[in-house]
């Protein structure tokens, strides 16, 4: 494994509804590091995506420290936390997200435009990035002139533009059909295993965990099992394990061999 | 094709904080189109308060205008030249303060660029007798030649002379018995061209001294006041009957009223220059009703201006309100990007200024277009307060009035997207994605 | 009170020596106009001069002669003797109306008791002789000046035509010589001021001779009247007409 890119210590986010206070996150202490594929998977409300958005640096934990590249991002500033987004963080929503009034390629282009000043430059790697999706033909086109499978895949490209630290994908596959989900999930394995960038998904979708390289479990806020697959396919158990989640390992390691 | 690299550091990609501003206007501008409907609704709506102040201000810079020509070239003249002292003591005392030596003070008045005429006036009270009826009455002894060049109204198309003869004739060059009497006056005398009338006043000297004089005809002016009260004769005549060789008043005409000021500079000049005992007065000066007619319509015309800002502000509020309101999870979009506050705050301010620019753009070329349609056709108005006759309106394009009623597009366009694009600015992150 | 200080001294010298004594009844603000009238001028019809002097503060003095007919209270005849550009002007009164002749106009004009004649001095002023008819009489005070009483009467017009709408009048207690009167207009303005001085004999009786008047606004702007070569007359009421106007000999 390579270096450590996100690592939490004691992390708890705890919202309050009025009165009522809600202990979305408690006592989170994972390690990420690069070149991973990973899931953080759970029911809805346990605190995936709330986990999710504090490693995406678009919210602030209650307590803990979180730190990306060894850099402690719980007690920075909005304007310093959307600079350290700007460049090392990129996001895949469930739904897209495309800006309706841009075509696919000034989607693509959009996050350069504050960091690259030379339009050649820009324009250069804004292709690029839609090639890697397959989607070159599609450059000029509006979101809604695009089918589900398309956006999203433009928004994988927006994505890639800015040669990010980690991409965060908030249940990317949600809002497609099956089919399309495979797809697209093949194209951010593909790309996850050719640039080495970390992936942390957020997800209840099946799919999805047994494609990452690891799974992370979260019920109530609280983190239940951490699960390695390494590229070569060997498990490594840390902490418990259901019942369910050892058949579907063992599932698939039976139809490798 | 595959993505490698490393190949840009942070600091690269931190190098420049600005938008490109070709490509944020563009965005700005797709953005503002995006729901053509509304846009198109709010465009109107701001062009309409646009044209409405154009018009309404053109509206009013014709009727100033107008009101400013006709009681120049009815009696005021442009500037009026007294013997020093007459403006403080002379309403008691007329005959105190005459200026001695008006023909070499006419040639130095006549030498000023821009003077276009100067003709001399001796005003008195005086009364009119119809033998049992006496009439308190306002004279003017006036040189024929020199109010008929007064009287011409260059600076108005198709304008009613300052004063014009409605029955009879007028004055005529050399010292006849003849008067020209007011229309008002002369239907409180019941006179009539070809009458003959007492005309009696007292002399500089004190004592009573009266004329038979011949009506030689009935004027009318823009002014009711002065057409109920007075009477004209020639000069000469009222010299004779006041008994005095003076005049009072030396009215100056000038080729532009534009060029009142600097005139009334030079004036000044030679009267200091020469040390003579002269006072004058420009036609501002002397022209109170004009003055608090402009006075009124500012305050009226600065109210429009007002209602209609505030109009335009509340519409555009309310539609940069609702694109935020529908571009929620869309902020929330650009700000995981990257993209801080600020360059949330300007986007929207963009998009205000915009719909300003753009409405009063278009406010400005339906306003001047229906400006100069109706102007070409001319609105005919009843008579004002204290006027005989009506008049033909037209709407002035004033190039101050297009310039501000821009101005005020766009800066209440500014004002009203800044409260809207500042709460989008700080919205939270989380929370918006999560929008519908 | 203090302005014209050197007619009340005269005043107060021909004080020294009354002519007439007047009887002690009981005395109302209407007898004491009545008294300062007969002290003014004569109740049987007469003529006399009245020499006017116009003095502005800073201009040369204008003077005006005339000879002035009255028959009663409302018949007066002014005949303007100078200046010669003037002489010729006559004026004629019957009651309030007031109509002037001028050489060169073929009929009488119409003009008002309030107009000015000459300087300070109105048509009315040289015109109309008495207040007593004219005016309402109420006796406002009595006060003293230098030892001697005066009667404050204040005098309201009884008809709008009359030349003053109000009239403060000062006339002194028991000679019932007048001294000075405020005259104002309808709006309560003090138009101007007059002194009665230089009490002399007049046609058998102590008058005042000589009336000056006061230009309230202009300091040192007055009209000074005297009065001379008065006589009694006869005058046949048709001389008091506007035809006759015309034929007047100067």
């Amino acid at each position: 494994m390579a270096g450590v890119v996100v690592k939490t210590e004691k992390v708890s986010r705890v919202f309050y509804l009025g009165k009522t206070k809600v202990q979305a996150l408690d006592d989170i202490n994972i390690e990420i590091n690069e070149g991973e594929f990973l899931a953080i998977a759970g029911p809805s409300g346990s605190g995936k995506t709330t986990l999710l958005n504090l490693i995406g640096c678009i919210d602030k934990p209650s307590s803990g420290s979180i730190k990306i590249d060894g850099e402690e991002v719980s007690t920075l500033s909005s304007n310093r936390l959307a600079d350290i987004r700007l460049a090392k963080l990129s996001f895949i929503f469930q739904t897209f997200n495309l800006i309706p009034v841009l075509s696919a390629f000034e989607n693509v282009e959009y996050p350069l435009l504050k960091t690259v000043r030379n339009r050649g430059e820009r324009s250069d790697r804004a292709r690029a990035s839609l090639e890697s999706v397959g989607l070159e033909k599609y450059m000029h086109h509006r979101p809604d002139e695009l089918s589900g499978g398309q956006r999203q895949r433009v928004a994988i490209a927006r994505a890639l533009v800015t040669e990010p630290r980690i991409i965060l994908a908030d249940e990317p596959t949600a809002n497609l059909d099956q089919k399309t989900g495979e797809d697209v999930l093949n194209i951010m394995k593909r790309i996850n295993e050719d640039s080495n960038t970390l992936f942390i998904f957020s997800t209840h979708d099946l799919k999805v965990m047994q494609m990452a390289s690891r799974i992370i479990r979260i019920t109530d806020g609280k983190i239940v099992e951490h699960d390695y697959f390494d590229r070569k396919d060997n498990i490594k158990k840390n902490g418990n394990c259901d019942g369910d989640y050892r058949n579907r390992v063992q599932g698939r390691r039976s139809t490798e061999e | 094709m595959v993505i490698t690299g490393t190949e840009f550091k942070v600091e690269d990609q931190l190098k420049s904080k600005q938008m490109n501003i070709p490509i944020s206007i563009k965005l700005a501008i797709r953005n503002v189109f995006r729901n053509k409907i509304r846009t198109l609704i709010t465009l109107a709506a701001i062009a309409f308060g646009s044209v409405s102040i154009i018009i309404a201000g053109g509206f009013f810079e014709d009727t100033f205008l107008q009101m400013r020509e006709a009681v120049i070239h009815s009696h005021l003249g442009h500037i009026q030249i007294h013997s020093k002292g007459y403006s403080d003591h002379g309403a008691s005392a007329p005959f105190d303060y005459l200026i001695e030596d008006p023909e070499n003070v006419t040639e130095k008045l006549l030498s000023i660029d821009h003077v276009k005429m100067v003709t001399p006036r001796i005003s008195f009270s005086g009364m009119i007798s119809t033998g049992d009826n006496t009439v308190a009455v306002f004279c003017q002894g006036v040189q024929p030649e020199g109010e008929l060049i007064l009287n011409k109204i260059d600076a108005v198309k198709d304008a009613t002379p300052g004063l014009s003869i409605e029955e009879g004739e007028n004055l005529s060059k050399g010292g006849q018995f003849d008067l020209i009497l007011g229309k008002g006056l002369a239907k409180t005398l019941g006179a009539k061209p070809g009458d003959s009338l007492v005309l009696l006043t007292n002399t500089v000297g004190g004592s009573l001294n009266a004329f038979d004089m011949t009506v030689k005809g009935i004027f009318f002016t823009a002014s009711k006041e002065f057409d109920d009260r007075t009477v004209r004769l020639p000069i000469e005549i009222a010299q004779k009957l006041i008994r005095t060789q003076n005049v009072q008043t030396l009215v100056v005409l000038l080729d532009k009223t534009e060029n009142t000021e600097k005139v009334k500079d030079e004036i000044l000049r030679i009267i200091q220059k020469d040390t003579l005992s002269l006072e004058l007065k420009t036609w501002k000066q002397l022209a109170d009703f004009y003055n608090k007619t402009v006075d009124l319509y500012g305050r009226q015309f600065f109210i429009l201006k007002l209602i209609i800002t505030i109009i335009v502000v509340l519409s555009i509020f309310n539609t940069i309100n609702m694109a935020i309101w529908e571009r929620t999870r869309e902020i929330g979009t650009i700000m995981a990007m990257g993209y801080k506050k600020n360059d949330i705050l300007r986007l929207f301010i963009a998009e205000g200024f915009i719909l300003g620019f753009l409405g009063g753009a278009i406010g400005i070329g339906v306003g001047a277009g229906l400006a100069w349609v109706i102007s070409f056709l001319g609105i005919p108005m009843p008579p004002p307060p204290g006027a005989t006759v009506g008049w033909t309106a037209f709407i002035k394009i004033v190039p101050d009035i297009l310039v501000s009623s821009m101005v005020l597009s766009v800066a209440a366009s500014l004002v009203s997207s800044f409260y809207p694009a500042f709460k989008a600015s700080n919205l939270n992150i989380t929370d918006a994605l999560r929008h519908y | 009170m203090k302005k014209n200080t050197l007619s009340l001294a005269v005043f107060f010298v021909c004080m020294l020596f009354p002519w007439a004594a007047f009887s002690t009844e009981e005395i109302t603000a209407q007898k004491i106009l009545e008294y300062a009238d007969e002290i003014r001028s004569p109740q049987a019809a007469y003529r006399v001069t009245a020499r006017v002097i116009s003095k502005k503060p800073g201009k040369e003095d204008k003077i005006a002669v005339y000879e002035i007919w009255m028959k009663g209270k409302d018949k007066t005849i002014i005949k303007t003797l100078e200046p010669a550009i003037d002489k010729g002007t006559s004026l004629l009164m019957l009651r309030y109306d007031l109509w002037a002749f001028l050489q060169n106009i073929s009929k009488p004009l119409r003009i008002s008791l309030q107009q000015r004649l000459f300087g300070e001095a109105a048509n009315g002023d040289i015109a109309r002789a008495n207040f007593s008819g004219d005016y309402a009489p109420v006796l406002k005070d009595t006060i003293t000046i230098k030892g001697r009483e005066f009667y404050a009467l204040e005098l309201t017009a009884k008809d709008e035509r009359v030349t003053y709408h109000k009239v403060n009048l000062w006339v002194m207690k028991d000679t019932y010589y007048p001294l000075k009167g405020e005259f104002y207009a309808f709006s309560g303005k003090l138009l101007k001021t007059c002194y009665y001085t230089n009490y002399e004999k007049l046609l058998d009786q102590i008058r005042p001779t000589r009336l000056v008047l006061d230009n309230p606004l202009v300091d040192g702007q007055k009209t000074i009247i005297d009065y001379s070569n008065m006589t009694l007359d006869d005058f046949p009421d048709r001389v008091f007409t506007k035809n006759y106007l015309k034929k007047l000999k100067y």
